[in-house]
Parts: structure tokens; C-alpha cells; sequence
């Protein structure tokens, strides 16, 4: 009885235990923390520079906002901070921590890198997908209220400028009675073409002359004679175009099969095996010639 | 006093001389049906590599998957039969051990063939044989191919040296002895290998030392033959192959096989030429228990091969080791380590089973054991690739030897036994002037 009863001590404890180490996690955030409010202005800047950070920072493990991640070589899986759930459930002050602190267990991690601002903005992008969300700062844009381009875009072209490593994204537009314009605001991403996809390296808008501009990461790097591919595209439409340009590092691929090695070709065999076999076979073929010597010498000792 | 001693030796000696020159001399029927037979079987085999010389490899079971069939099982069953020259000669022999002068002979002369064989049924395993230049011309120095080239090429060569060397006081003998009694062709092929031994004193020098010399060179010779040959397979990551002792593994394994076929060709030779006084049941006794001791040594690393792994069973291990222990290779598996192994250990520690026919039985129950055994080593471990074998023709995933391959092997296999036996019938296959040194006669003064 006394045994039955101890089991179900540690059963229940057990139980206990896996239920609330499931249930959520221990990011190691104070109250104090979680109290925290948004400390830069919910505007659309720093929304559009949280974006950008996004883009660059997260989206490869969250996905895109609103959608669910399905990278399976990542898991767990990362939440969907899209999510209404997620939104409710985290203060402004714990998504700021979250991000800060990271947390090995789940594979997020600490982006205290970033600054404490690019941060803030992060909080700020995340929230726009929050429809019930109550800033407790100011939502009036700092800067004037950007006019949206109203007409067609036609085309895009790309120039680079590779002593400053700049991009430069035109647009060929028009307006809405078909007389050609200058595109102002226009979002337009730029990638760089990767093994397995485009990678964004940022999105810019136009400015008055319909030119966008992005300054190249020269510390990525490119393909084995030096060129790499940007793609620029602009944004929520099909409009993009892709040209290849010496930018960045060039990749000095090194062949394992270029150095002395035991899998490589008979060119590169190592020195050690070389001289190991020339020795041993030399010093053994030696003897047995001694000993075909010896024979010689026992013929030479017949009776004449 | 020295006069009758004097006589007494002679006649010794004599009596010795007869006995042992007595099948050089006679030609007996039982042999010439052997030759017949083997002759015959290699006619066969000849006429199937007709056909894979014309037709390629693809009359052989051998696919993309079992690359390696019975031929490269024979290899190693040959370089493993090779090594009991160097088991006998050096090893026993240099410890002291006197009773292996009747028997070191016949180990050297199966070594000799077997090891000539093993470098012969590589070229029958090549797809093109025209280009086994090309072994040489191109080789890779880290390849352990080249490497087991290199060993087989060098065991061939002291071999022939260690098989020769011992015997040119008696190639004296006949030479002086033989005149008119054999055919001129034999006695001008005496004559030549003899190298005009005389049996003066310095002779004697330079022959033993240089064969003292040859016996030392010829223990790692032997060794990396055998350990290199096992690299082969073990230099890979696949499951079976993928071992740490397979050197020492196959080298003990080799010393199992090569005592059998000692055990057989003493019983034969002895019954044959009737050398009863020559190879007696005491040399029978002693060969008996080598076997059991290098078995035993056998046993220990099939031990380790076997339980270490399937203690753990690693995922690929276990596919391959219950291929092994319960699955398609189960039967020739246990049958191989019972008849091969556990048998010949058992029956070899009782006193009664050490006497020449039991042991002869025990001695081809261990070389077909070891037959099988290097089948089930190469076999088994290529029909389970790491990779899934996929999109292929059924018979693909299994290996059963066509007729053609059967009939090569055992032709080659006949080879090797043909030049034991033309070696046998050619030179006496007990030393005369050690037999005579040892009872005591001082034969150079006979020459």
C-alpha cells in the first residue's frame, strides 16, 4: 500500500512537473520588465524601419508576419507572431525582452546586438499586425504624412555604382493619364541571389526622381570570379529585374583534392606515404636482391 | 670403430636417399588420374573465360552492387592459404621447433602456388585484363590496392627463394644420385637448380645465413600481405567491412585455413608416396595442435568481430549482422563457424582425432570452412549499400554465382592444386639432408 501510494507521489509529481514545463516558458523576464511600455513613437518610420529589420533579422526563422513558419529544419517550429493569441498575451515590454534575452531552449536568440532603438522599432512593426493594440506613445508621424504614388509602374532598371557599392533602382512610370512620371514612395526590395533563394538585403522608396538607392553589403560574399546577382523588385507587384555586378567578396573556393591527402589523386599523395613505401619497399627488395646475390655466390663456389 | 660407424651412416643415408627420391623416381596411377582431373577441370574453366573474355563480365552474378563475388572471395581465400609458409617456416621454425622439417617443405610449396593463384584470379576478376598494365602505369600510392599488388608481387618472390634455397643440397643429391634414372630433361632441370651445389662448408654459410635472413624478411612480408588484403574491405565505412581488428582477423583466419591444407596435403602425400616413416602420426600430433592454437586465436577475434558489434547493433551493423546470425546468409553463417571453427577446435584437443586421418577430415572441413567464411565476408556486406537500392532488376539485390563464375573459380582452385602436386611429384617433398642431418649422418661428405 505504502509502495502504491509513493508511486503516485512521483507519478503525480511527474505529471505536475512536464505539465508546467509545457505550458509556457521561462523566458526569465522580471514584472518590472514586462511592465514596460513602448518607448519610441508607434509612427510610421520606425514601423517601416522595424520592417527592415525584420526582413534582414527574423524573417528567416518567423516567416512572414501573419504567416505560419513551416521551416522544418528549424525546430520547434517558431511561433507565428502574426498571431492574435501571441499579440495578447505579450506586453510590449515582454516582446522587447524577448527579443533582448533570446532563449536556448526554444532556438531564439538574444538579439541584444541589435541597438535598444532598432529593438523598439521591431516592437513597433510587430504591433501594426495588432488591430486592438493601444500605443502608449504618440502615433502622429514625426515626419509629414508621405503622399502615395497614384499611376502605373512600367518598368525597373539597375546601375551600380561600385566604387561607393551602391545600388541604384530606377523606375519607368506613368501617371494616371499615361504621360510618363516620376514614381515617388515606391517600395522596392532588394535581394541578392543566393544558393537556395534571394536573399533581402533591404527596402528602400524612391525619391522625386523615381530612384531608389541601397548601399551593397560588400562583406557578403559572391561567386568564384567575383560577380554577384541583384535582384531589385518592386514592391506588391511582379515588376523586378535582376543584374549581375562585381560587388562583394570574391569566394576563393579551396578543393580538398588540390592538397596531399589520402583520398586525393596519386599527384598529391602525402610526402609520409611516399617515403613510407619507397622505404619499406626498397629495403625489402634490397633483401631478397642480397639474397638472389647469395645464390650467385654459392654458384660461383661449384666445382669447376 | 669409425669404419663400422662410417658404414652404418652410409647406409642410412642410403636407405633415406630411396625412400625419399623413391616418388621423383616412380610413377604412380593415382597421381596421373589426379593430374588428369585437374587438368580437365582447368580445361573447363578455360573454356568458360572464353566466354568471359568475349562477352565481359556480365556472365558473372557480379552487378552494381555485389562488385565483389566468389572471385575476390577466392583471392583472399588464396592470399589466406598462402600465408601458411610463413606460419610454418618462420614462425615455428624459428622458435626452434624441429618437427616441422617433413612438413615445411609442403607448406612452402602450397604457399608458393596459392599466392601465384591469388595474383591470377585478380586478372580473372578484371573486367579487361588487357589493361592490368595500367595497375602499374597508373597507380595512386594511397590506393591499397597498389599496396596488396606490391605485398602479393613480394610474397611470390620469397617464396620462390625460400622454397628453392632449402632444397639445393638436395637438388645436389639428385643431381649426383639421379644420372639415367629420371629423364634427361628432369635431370638437365636438376642439374641447373642445383647451381653446382657441392656442399662445401662455406656454401653451407652463405646458405643458412641467407635463409635465416629470408625467414625474418618474410614474417611482415607475410603479415602486411594478409593485413593489407584485409584493408581492402576494412579501409571503407560499410557495415562488416567497417572493423579495427580485421587485420589481425584475417591474418589468425589465415593461419586456420592454411594449417588445413597443410593437414590435407600431408595425409595425401603421405599415403601416396608411402612416406609412413617420414611423416609420422608424432608430426601429425604436433600439426594438430597448431591448428587448435591458431583456431583458438581465430575463435577469439571472430569473437570480437561478431559480439562487439552485436552487442551495440548500429543501425547498418544490425541489417548486416542479422543477414548473418538469423537471416538469408544464416545457414552458410553457422554452418561455416561450426564445420570451420568449432568443430576443428573441439575434435583437435582429443588425442584420438590427432591422428592423420581424422585430422586430414578436419583439415578440408577447415578449408572449405574457410571457403565459405571469406564468401560470407565479402557477400553479405555489398548486397546492403548505405545508399537504398533503388529502381533496379530484382536479381540486383542478391548474388547467386553463375555456372561460368563456378566453373573459373574451381578451375583456378584446380591450378593451384596442380602445381602443389607438380611441384610434389618433381622434388622430393621431404628435405633429404635435414632428415639425414638429423639422424645424425654428416652427408657432406656423400656429396
Amino acid at each position: 500500500m505504502n509502495t502504491i501510494l509513493k508511486f503516485a507521489v512521483i507519478a503525480v509529481f511527474i505529471f505536475w512537473n512536464t505539465n508546467v514545463s509545457n505550458a509556457q516558458t521561462d523566458w526569465g523576464i522580471s514584472e518590472e520588465q514586462k511592465s514596460e511600455t513602448l518607448k519610441i513613437p508607434f509612427d510610421q518610420a520606425n514601423q517601416e524601419a522595424g520592417e527592415a529589420i525584420f526582413n534582414t533579422q527574423c524573417k528567416m526563422c518567423h516567416n512572414e508576419m501573419s504567416v505560419v513558419p513551416v521551416n522544418t529544419r528549424l525546430l520547434p517550429l517558431s511561433p507565428n507572431l502574426g498571431s492574435q493569441e501571441i499579440q495578447k498575451k505579450n506586453s510590449d515590454g515582454e516582446l522587447f525582452y524577448k527579443i533582448t534575452l533570446g532563449h536556448a531552449a526554444t532556438g531564439m536568440p538574444p538579439f541584444d546586438r541589435l541597438s535598444e532603438d532598432d529593438r523598439w522599432k521591431l516592437v513597433t512593426y510587430i504591433r501594426t499586425f495588432y488591430p486592438d493594440y493601444q500605443p502608449s506613445t504618440s502615433t502622429v508621424a514625426a515626419s509629414p504624412a508621405t503622399e502615395k504614388f497614384v499611376g502605373t509602374i512600367k518598368g525597373i532598371t539597375l546601375d551600380f555604382d561600385t566604387t561607393n557599392g551602391t545600388i541604384k533602382a530606377k523606375l519607368q512610370a506613368l501617371d494616371e493619364m499615361g504621360n510618363p512620371a516620376n514614381a515617388k514612395n515606391v517600395k522596392v526590395s532588394f535581394y541578392v541571389k543566393r544558393a537556395f533563394g534571394d536573399f533581402l538585403i533591404n527596402t528602400k522608396k524612391t525619391d522625386g526622381q523615381s530612384i531608389a538607392l541601397e548601399q551593397y553589403p560588400l562583406d557578403l560574399p559572391a561567386d568564384t570570379n567575383g560577380y554577384i546577382t541583384v535582384i531589385a523588385t518592386v514592391d506588391g507587384t511582379s515588376i523586378t529585374t535582376s543584374k549581375e555586378v562585381k560587388f562583394g567578396e570574391k569566394i576563393h573556393y579551396k578543393n580538398p583534392l588540390d592538397e596531399p591527402s589520402l583520398w586525393g589523386p596519386r599527384d598529391n599523395a602525402p610526402l609520409w606515404l611516399k617515403l613510407t613505401y619507397i622505404l619499406v619497399v626498397l629495403g625489402v627488395w634490397i633483401t631478397i636482391g642480397w639474397a638472389a646475390f647469395q645464390i650467385f655466390r654459392i654458384y660461383n663456389l661449384r666445382e669447376r | 670403430m669409425s669404419e663400422i660407424k662410417n658404414q652404418d651412416e652410409k647406409a642410412v643415408f642410403e636407405k633415406i636417399k630411396e625412400d625419399l627420391l623413391r616418388p621423383v623416381k616412380t610413377n604412380y596411377w593415382g597421381y596421373n588420374a589426379l593430374i588428369v582431373s585437374l587438368l580437365t577441370l582447368i580445361a573447363a574453366a578455360l573454356y568458360a573465360y572464353y566466354f568471359q573474355l568475349r562477352d565481359g563480365l556480365g556472365v558473372t552474378a557480379m552487378t552494381d552492387y555485389v562488385s565483389w563475388g566468389i572471385y575476390i572471395a577466392s583471392f583472399v581465400f588464396f592470399v589466406a592459404v598462402a600465408l601458411v609458409g610463413m606460419l610454418i617456416s618462420a614462425v615455428v621454425g624459428l622458435v626452434g621447433q624441429k618437427w616441422i622439417t617433413p612438413v615445411g617443405r609442403i607448406a612452402e610449396m602450397i604457399a608458393l602456388a596459392f599466392v601465384m593463384m591469388a595474383g591470377i584470379i585478380i586478372v580473372v576478376d578484371m573486367g579487361r585484363p588487357d589493361r592490368l598494365l595500367n595497375v602499374f602505369l597508373h597507380f595512386r600510392f594511397q590506393s591499397p590496392i597498389f599496396w596488396d599488388v606490391t605485398v602479393v608481387t613480394t610474397y611470390v618472390a620469397i617464396s620462390t627463394l625460400l622454397l628453392l634455397l632449402p632444397m639445393l643440397p638436395d637438388l645436389g643429391i639428385m643431381r649426383n644420385h639421379l644420372k639415367g634414372e629420371v629423364p634427361q630433361w628432369k635431370w638437365m632441370l636438376y642439374n641447373i637448380l642445383s647451381l653446382g651445389w657441392v656442399g662445401t662448408p662455406k656454401q653451407y654459410q652463405i646458405l643458412h645465413r641467407t635463409l635465416r635472413v629470408l625467414l625474418i624478411l618474410i614474417i611482415p612480408v607475410a603479415m602486411s600481405i594478409h593485413t593489407v588484403t584485409s584493408w581492402l574491405s576494412a579501409l571503407t565505412l560499410r557495415a562488416g567491412w567497417d572493423s579495427t581488428i580485421f587485420g589481425p582477423y584475417y591474418v589468425s583466419g589465415a593461419f586456420v585455413a592454411g594449417s588445413g591444407a597443410v593437414l590435407v596435403a600431408m595425409y595425401f602425400i603421405r599415403r601416396g608416396y608411402g612416406l609412413q616413416n617420414y611423416i609420422t602420426d608424432y608430426h601429425f600430433d604436433k600439426m594438430g595442435k597448431l591448428m587448435v592454437l591458431v583456431s583458438l586465436v581465430y575463435l577469439y577475434f571472430n569473437l570480437n568481430e561478431f559480439l562487439v558489434p552485436g552487442y551495440k547493433m548500429k543501425t547498418h551493423d544490425a541489417i548486416h549482422l542479422h543477414t548473418l546470425f538469423s537471416g538469408e546468409y544464416s545457414l552458410m553463417f553457422w554452418l561455416t563457424q561450426t564445420f570451420g571453427l568449432i568443430l576443428p577446435i573441439v575434435l583437435g584437443l582429443f588425442k584420438k582425432m590427432r591422428k592423420p586421418f581424422p585430422l586430414m577430415l578436419i583439415g578440408a572441413s577447415l578449408v572449405i570452412g574457410a571457403w565459405y567464411k571469406r564468401v560470407i565476408i565479402i557477400v553479405p556486406t555489398l548486397i546492403h549499400a548505405h545508399l537504398p537500392i533503388q529502381n533496379v532488376p530484382k536479381d540486383f539485390t542478391e548474388y547467386n554465382p553463375t555456372g561460368m563464375e563456378i566453373t573459373i573459380t574451381i578451375g583456378v582452385i584446380a591450378t593451384a592444386v596442380l602445381i602443389v602436386a607438380i611441384l610434389a611429384k618433381l622434388f622430393p617433398v621431404v628435405p633429404i639432408w635435414e632428415t639425414a642431418h638429423e639422424k645424425g649422418v654428416d652427408i657432406e661428405k656423400d656429396l
